[in-house]
Formats: C-alpha cells, structure tokens, sequence
C-alpha cells in the first residue's frame, strides 16, 4: 500500500493538534549525520487526529489496527532526516504521515524500498499518506532549503503494526 | 597545468596541529585556474541528487581534459601531499562540481572501509558569480559505540578561488558543504588514495 488521501484532516483539528504540540515543546534533534528537526515522541493532545489516522488505516487495511509508535517532527530551513536516521524494524508496518503544515512547499518524504524509489509523500497540507513497509524499506524527509525562510513542516507520523 | 611550489616543512606542520582532525588549506595551489574552469564548461555537468546532497557534476567517467588534471593530481600533487600529510598517496580520482543556490552536501564522513579513501580534497574554482555559502564546514565528533556524538561545528572554510582544502578520511571526519544561497561554487573534489 503507498497512497496519499488529500484533504484527510479537517482543518480545525489539525489547528488544534499544531496547537497541543506547542503546549507541549518541541525538543531539538541535531545528530546532524543523521537528522537536524524537532521532535516530540508519544505526544499527548493529539488524540483525535490519532483517532482519525487509526480509522483511516483500519479502512484503507481491511482490519483494525492500533498504533504501536507515534512521532511528530517539525523541519525548519536546514533542517532534514537522512534514511540511514530511519529506525530498522523487522514487521511489517503500516507507516502513516499526517501532514499539519500550514503551507504546501517542495519539501517531501522519499520512501525507498530495497534500494528503489517506492513512493514519494508531498508536503502537502492536511493530507495523510499510507506506506506498508518492510525490513527492507527506508525513508527520508528532504532537506529544507534556506532560500525558504518561512518554511515549517509539521508532519504527525504513526505507525502500525500489520 | 601547474602547481605552484610550497613551503612542505609549514604546511605539514598546519597540518599535524589542526583540530577537529587534520586537515590543511593551501591558497594559490595553481599558476592559471582560469584554464581549469574552461575545462569544466567542456565536459558538461547532470544533476545529482539524494537524500544527502543536491549538486550539479561530472559523471564519473571524465573526458580528456579532467582526466588529464587527474593525472596531475597523481603525478605532481600526491608526492607532495604524501610528504606534507604522512600519508602513502599514490593516486587520485577526480570530479568537477558546481554548486548553484539551493545545492548542499549534509554532513557524512567520507569513511568507508572498502574504499581506502584516505585524503579528501576540494579545489575551488574561480566563479564566474562568486557564492555566498558553500563554505566547507569540518565537525568535532566523538565515536561511541559506532555512532557519533558530541557534534561541534569547529572550521569553516571559504571556497576561495584557487584554494585547495584537504583532510584525512576517518571514522571522524565529519564535514558538510553548507548550502549555496547564491551564485556558483565550481569545484574540483575527490580523494586521494595509497
């Protein structure tokens, strides 16, 4: 599975998720031969967009699912996450990318499956994309160039056991 | 091509002293650089891209006229670095690189066993737009069970025209080249190897 459903999250609740996640506070991540973002693991206040993934998942799968790790991620201008930063897992997974970014830019998630571009997830505001990914896979947030001061990505990552 | 004659005793002194790990800068390395930009509008650039770098470059086979600089590289250039650094260089590879606003390279090692890379350099062409970025950037790291830590940016180096910035391939050696905001940074880069 590897989609993109646009328009999957009502505004008003990804405004109020952003918000959770700020009350919150962002922690710096900069192993910078890995990655260079915020993040925030197993967030709380994000409940009911979490809710709204899990419901889009179960649905897209077939079955229901539950999630088994949660992570939001904020990049900045100079900001990224190489793939070799991306966590090895031997299940297979159901990853899920619910985009809360205010504004669209080129700054994208590239998943690869051995080696091989497998699919690429837009910034693209409000959407939620689905990738099944196996021991094999690796994923990537490209970097965020400076020539884009305002740019803030803000990207609510679930993952599934399947 | 020609290289200007260096003071060996000095620059191998620079080099042993310099922290984050050793590395040397040397600054009109040759007599006509303008001659070596001709060749890299020659030999034609294609973008490459990954999750770790955005630049234009030469494939790496080259034409006539980069391999025949390599071949300076390994017959002029690599005695004298063997005798500046210590290392046993013997050879060199080589690729032209041109930095447009919005090319990076994020931080990695160069490091990899198989390879025995052992000296990486960069040399700076004269730009017809000079950049602003691009600088190469040289980190304090510490391995502890494999993986880095405590990551200190320490050097910043200018791609001045005519420069060549070198330093030792390691486990450490932890480097980027900051993005290019604007202009051109048009660079002969590669490694050095025993």
């Amino acid at each position: 599975m590897r989609q993109l459903v646009e328009n999957a999250i009502p505004a008003a609740l990804a405004r109020d998720s952003v918000a959770a996640l700020d009350v919150i506070g962002w922690t710096r991540y900069a192993m910078i031969d890995r990655g260079q973002y915020e993040y925030i693991d197993a967030p709380s206040g994000v409940e009911a967009l979490l809710v709204l993934v899990t419901r889009l998942a179960s649905s897209q799968l077939g079955f229901d699912v539950r999630p088994v790790h949660t992570r939001a991620v904020r990049l900045g201008p100079g900001d990224y996450v190489l793939s070799h930063h991306d966590r090895r897992h031997d299940e297979p997974l159901l990853e899920c990318i619910a985009d809360l970014s205010t504004a669209p830019s080129s700054f994208a998630v590239h998943y690869r499956e051995g080696g091989r571009p497998h699919f690429v997830v837009p910034n693209q505001p409000l959407a939620i994309s689905l990738v099944a990914r196996t021991a094999a896979s690796a994923v990537n947030h490209t970097y965020v160039s400076k020539l884009h001061d305002g740019a803030l990505i803000l990207r609510l990552i679930t993952r599934f056991l399947t | 091509m020609q290289f200007r004659s260096l003071d060996e005793a000095a620059l191998a002194a620079a080099y042993r002293r310099r922290a984050p790990f050793p590395f040397v800068v040397i600054d009109d390395l040759v007599v006509d650089p303008d001659a070596l930009l001709a060749l890299v509008d020659d030999e034609g650039l294609e973008h490459y891209q990954s999750d770790i770098f955005a630049f234009d470059a030469t494939a790496p086979s080259l034409g006539p006229g980069l391999a025949a600089v390599r071949e300076h590289f390994t017959t002029q250039l690599a005695p004298v670095l063997a005798r500046i650094t210590g290392l046993p260089l013997a050879r060199a590879d080589l690729r032209a690189f041109a930095y447009r606003a919005g090319h990076y390279l994020l931080p990695h090692t160069d490091h990899q066993e198989s390879l025995g890379r052992l000296l990486a350099y960069a040399y700076y062409l004269p730009s017809p737009e000079p950049p602003t970025g691009g600088e190469l950037e040289l980190f304090q790291a510490q391995l502890v069970d494999d993986e880095l830590t405590a990551i200190e940016s320490v050097v910043m180096i200018d791609p001045r025209p005519n420069r060549i910035a070198l330093f030792e391939v390691s486990r450490t050696s932890l480097h980027q080249v900051r993005e290019v905001l604007a202009g051109l940074r048009v660079s002969l880069a590669g490694w050095f190897y025993a």
